[in-house]
């Protein structure tokens, strides 16, 4: 039986005459590739063969530490599906209705050709560092190899600077998404900090935890996704996937580090704060809670989340997570906060 | 009109269970529901109360296939794919199954064979070999039309889709063009609800049950991007939609009737072509068969004229011509695999201890204090006076009972109260009125004080998981805030009208509480209550209130 193999999407590719020793994201501008030989230039899209910009591979969704946990392979590394490939013009494109500029397909870019002025952007530019070649499987091989060597060379810089009016702008978008992708918008932040982060599958009603998370190299814990204002669902929820976790996947009480991530942050009338202490009080379960904002910022500052090293722990007492943020950053955050519930309650 | 069922239809969950089950089955093997299901399950595809894997099939198994939710989740797939044009069945019946040659294609893709997938919706039409038992007989190829009424219409909401595109013969230009009119006559008199209520009594489906077979359609419109995706009651046409309506309608759009009209070695080209213009319009490279093409094409120039076929074989007709034409066997052995049947020793007794109930022993004396109180001292009467009119206990219970049926946290609150009060806990307070207080009322005591969680039954009528998990809340808020004095071991407890239709997974969490935190978790339903308080009122009967103190799990009192 003759199985028929798929087109080519990709007639052409780019390679790199040399390999950069340095990538610098700058805010509303395209990225910067330092090369050995004193060469900087903005490098243009790779049209890799596997593009990271919008897929992530099956070993990246998936969590070694719970094998049988129920979760979720949606592959697409925009929560929103903003970003697709163009086989006309061979390269990825954006939806800018779509695209909620949260900046993971940005991170994602192994050579920093995605940025953000106004909207979010690809670099199709060529640069005097690539050479456009006829995709074969030598030369695809050749790119998979650049690629490889240059994800582990370290990038820097800030791929934006946090605005009320962004992040007010990102907020509006997110409020008015389908619930469903609440949970992948969260899951792929994570993996965008370096966690591994599993939710739980679309359709399965029967686990109840939203997700399952890991930062560093120990802190492993249950998630509860909480978009809207019953925050109090998320505490309650927080304790059943321990119990759960404990009786059913070996994790223990003493080893969940669990996360809470909102949208906003919790009212302070609501009673979350009160019952996030007496959980403590009682069990010594410290909740971390943590902003979508605040996931995104770490984001944007090409920071990783580690939980066991940076608690988010926040209780009736201070329910501020400011200071958090700033020690990752190592840099004090100016921004008006009234509004949006990003690192306290709003008032 | 047509008719979907409502099942799961997230695009990547589809092509994932596709291509586990083709890796496991193969494209040589027979195979049932019950393969199906139990490859899910041990892929860990399915859950069920909360287990994953095979002891998720286990705990779904029950002597009615109607309620076994591992084999309705399998049916639930292979109605899907079969729609799709993946599996078709292997002879006469409906099961076995086998794949086809469109599902090795998507098995084998490197990417995520989106464009494959367009193809297969856009395939989908009626009538069909494959369909003969079916209660609709419109002849139409379903998203083709949608796609054309919403651009006539300019959007379509989810009634305008059932009176509209599923119940239009599309064959026909004037049945569609009728259809067109008759939707702007409805918009323009606003009777959309009148005659959508006209299609409910023609069909004598219940409105909902017709709505919820516009939600396959509109999620496969949806992924294939042909719909914007918004939430809102209508729905509009992309440009994309746009544009691949503009490529399919200049098609030949052949159906089951024109189809069986030509001899079979037209039949087999046609089916040639119409197998590999789908393979090509997904991106496939068919230069291997071009000749092939080339000679079918030609041998059909009469009946396609120059346009491109749209007809998907396995979406229309049987699997033994479209293999013939193919040169392809598929399903050339039954799928067997030993099924594990029984638990083991070790999960019987887990279970065992999952579905435990406790039986209360009724035997303490009733607090003569209690009976001043104005609200026990009605109670206390409306049963003697019940007692007399029905005679037997179990009438008054269930007079009690119903009475409660649709009563609220105002009724329903004072009820428990009272009859906890009869059970002889006098310090019983409901929290109304105090917002301060996270539970719903509390037995307080010298040193082992009960927090309990209400569910009126105009709230929910069956105790939930969400109950469970605010006793727990319950529990911890009260040994933190120290409101009243209790210790770890005492109950917290959950009351409501029916004992939890989730048993098995309220009575698992109840377990995995206790297993973690060390608290007991008590459930009960008001029948229960009202048995033990009715057999004490009128029997003279005690109750000893230690079963209360250290309750876990369901409690029922049938008497």
């Amino acid at each position: 039986m003759q199985i028929f193999s798929e087109q080519k999407i990709r007639n052409k590719i780019s390679v790199l005459k040399q390999i950069p020793v340095n990538i610098e994201y700058i805010p509303n501008k395209k990225s910067v590739a330092y090369f050995k030989d004193g060469t900087e230039c903005s490098l243009s899209c790779l049209n890799c063969k596997n593009s990271l910009c919008m897929k992530y591979l099956e070993s990246e969704i998936s969590f070694e530490e719970v094998p049988t946990f129920s979760l979720d392979t949606n592959n697409n590394v925009c929560p929103v599906n903003a970003i697709k490939w163009n086989s006309e013009t061979e390269s990825p494109e954006i939806d800018q209705d779509k695209c909620i500029k949260c900046g993971l397909c940005i991170k994602r870019c192994p050579v920093g050709a995605i940025y953000c002025d106004d909207s979010v952007k690809i670099n199709t530019e060529k640069s005097s560092m690539q050479e456009i070649v006829l995709s074969d499987d030598t030369k695809e091989l050749m790119q998979k190899k650049q690629i490889e060597e240059i994800l582990s060379i370290p990038k820097r810089g800030t791929l934006f600077i946090e605005t009320e009016y962004l992040l007010n702008e990102i907020y509006e978008k997110i409020s008015n998404i389908r619930h469903e992708v609440h949970n992948i918008i969260v899951r792929n932040i994570l993996l965008g900090l370096d966690c591994s982060c599993a939710i739980r599958r679309i359709g399965d009603v029967y686990t109840r935890m939203d997700a399952i998370y890991k930062s560093g190299d120990n802190s492993i814990g249950a998630m509860e996704i909480e978009f809207g204002r019953d925050t109090l669902d998320a505490s309650r929820g927080i304790l059943d996937d321990i119990a759960v976790l404990n009786t059913r996947y070996n994790i223990s009480k003493e080893q969940n580090n669990p996360l809470v991530v909102c949208l906003q942050l919790p009212n302070a009338r609501q009673g979350y704060w009160q019952v996030v202490k007496d959980i403590k009080v009682v069990e010594g379960i410290k909740i971390n809670t943590i902003s979508v904002g605040a996931l995104l910022i770490l984001l944007w500052n090409n920071k990783n989340l580690d939980i066991s090293t940076n608690s988010f722990y926040a209780d009736f007492d201070n329910m501020s997570i400011k200071k958090y943020v700033e020690n990752i950053i190592e840099r004090k955050i100016e921004l008006l906060d009234d509004n949006i519930g990003i690192f306290a309650p709003v008032k | 009109m047509l008719r979907f069922r409502n099942p799961g239809t997230q695009f990547s969950t589809q092509v994932q269970v596709l291509k586990l089950l083709y890796k496991t089955l193969g494209a040589e093997s027979q195979f049932t529901l019950d393969d199906m299901a139990l490859i899910i399950a041990q892929e860990k595809l399915m859950t069920a109360y909360g287990y994953s894997g095979i002891t998720a099939l286990q705990l779904c198994k029950t002597g009615d296939k109607s309620r076994n939710s591992a084999y309705n989740n399998a049916k639930m797939y292979a109605e899907v794919f079969r729609m799709l044009g993946w599996v078709t069945p292997a002879g006469d019946t409906s099961y076995p199954l086998v794949f086809t040659y469109i599902a090795s294609h998507i098995a084998e893709s490197e990417y995520d064979c989106h464009k494959l997938y367009e193809q297969c919706v856009l395939g989908i039409n009626n009538p069909t070999e494959l369909t003969d038992n079916m209660s609709y007989n419109e002849n139409v190829r379903l998203f083709k039309c949608i796609l054309q009424a919403l651009i006539d219409l300019g959007s379509l909401n989810n009634r305008e889709l059932c009176i509209g595109p599923m119940s239009v013969n599309d064959i026909s230009v004037n049945d569609y063009t009728n259809m067109i009119n008759h939707i702007n006559n409805i918009r323009a008199k606003d009777i959309l609800l009148q005659e959508f209520d006209k299609l409910s009594q023609n069909l004598r489906m219940a409105q909902n049950s017709i709505i919820n077979c516009t939600r396959m359609p509109k999620a496969l419109l949806k992924a294939c991007g042909y719909i914007e995706d918004k939430t809102s009651r209508k729905f509009k046409i992309t440009q994309y939609g746009i544009d691949t309506y503009n490529k399919i309608k200049v098609m030949k759009d052949l159906r089951l009737k024109e189809f069986n009209s030509y001899n079979e070695d037209i039949q087999l080209s046609l089916i040639r072509l119409g197998i590999y213009s789908m393979l090509q319009r997904a991106g496939y490279d068919l230069s291997d068969v071009k000749d092939v093409i080339v000679a079918d094409n030609k041998k059909c120039e009469y009946i396609l004229k120059g346009r491109d076929l749209l007809f998907s074989p396995y979406q229309t007709i049987k699997r033994t011509l479209i293999e013939k034409a193919l040169g392809v066997e598929y399903g050339t052995k039954l799928y067997s695999e030993e099924r594990p049947n029984t638990f083991t020793q070790k999960q019987k007794k887990e279970m065992k201890k999952h579905i435990k109930s406790l039986n209360l022993n009724v035997n303490s004396n009733i607090d003569e204090k209690i009976l001043y109180e104005k609200d026990v001292q009605n109670f206390y009467e409306r049963v003697i006076n019940l007692k007399k009119k029905f005679v037997v206990n179990k009438k008054v219970i269930e007079h009690l009972f119903t009475e409660y049926r649709d009563s609220d946290l105002n009724s329903f609150y004072p009820l428990v109260v009272v009859v906890l009060k009869i059970l002889g806990f006098n310090n019983v307070f409901s929290r109304q009125g105090d917002n301060g207080a996270r539970w719903d009322a509390i037995i307080i005591d010298e040193e082992k004080s009960i927090p309990i969680e209400m569910k009126s039954p105009k709230e929910v009528s069956h105790i939930s998981i969400k109950a469970i998990q605010q006793a727990l809340e319950n529990k911890i808020i009260l040994l933190s805030r120290k409101t009243y004095i209790t210790d770890k071991k005492t109950t917290s407890l959950a009351i409501g009208y029916y004992l939890p239709n989730e048993r098995a997974e309220v009575n698992a969490l109840i377990s995995d509480i206790k297993n973690t935190y060390g608290y007991n978790i008590g459930v009960i339903d008001l029948k229960s209550l009202l048995s033990i308080a009715v057999s004490i009122i009128i029997d003279g009967k005690t109750f000893d209130k230690k079963y209360f103190y250290e309750l876990e799990g369901l409690a029922n009192a049938n008497i």
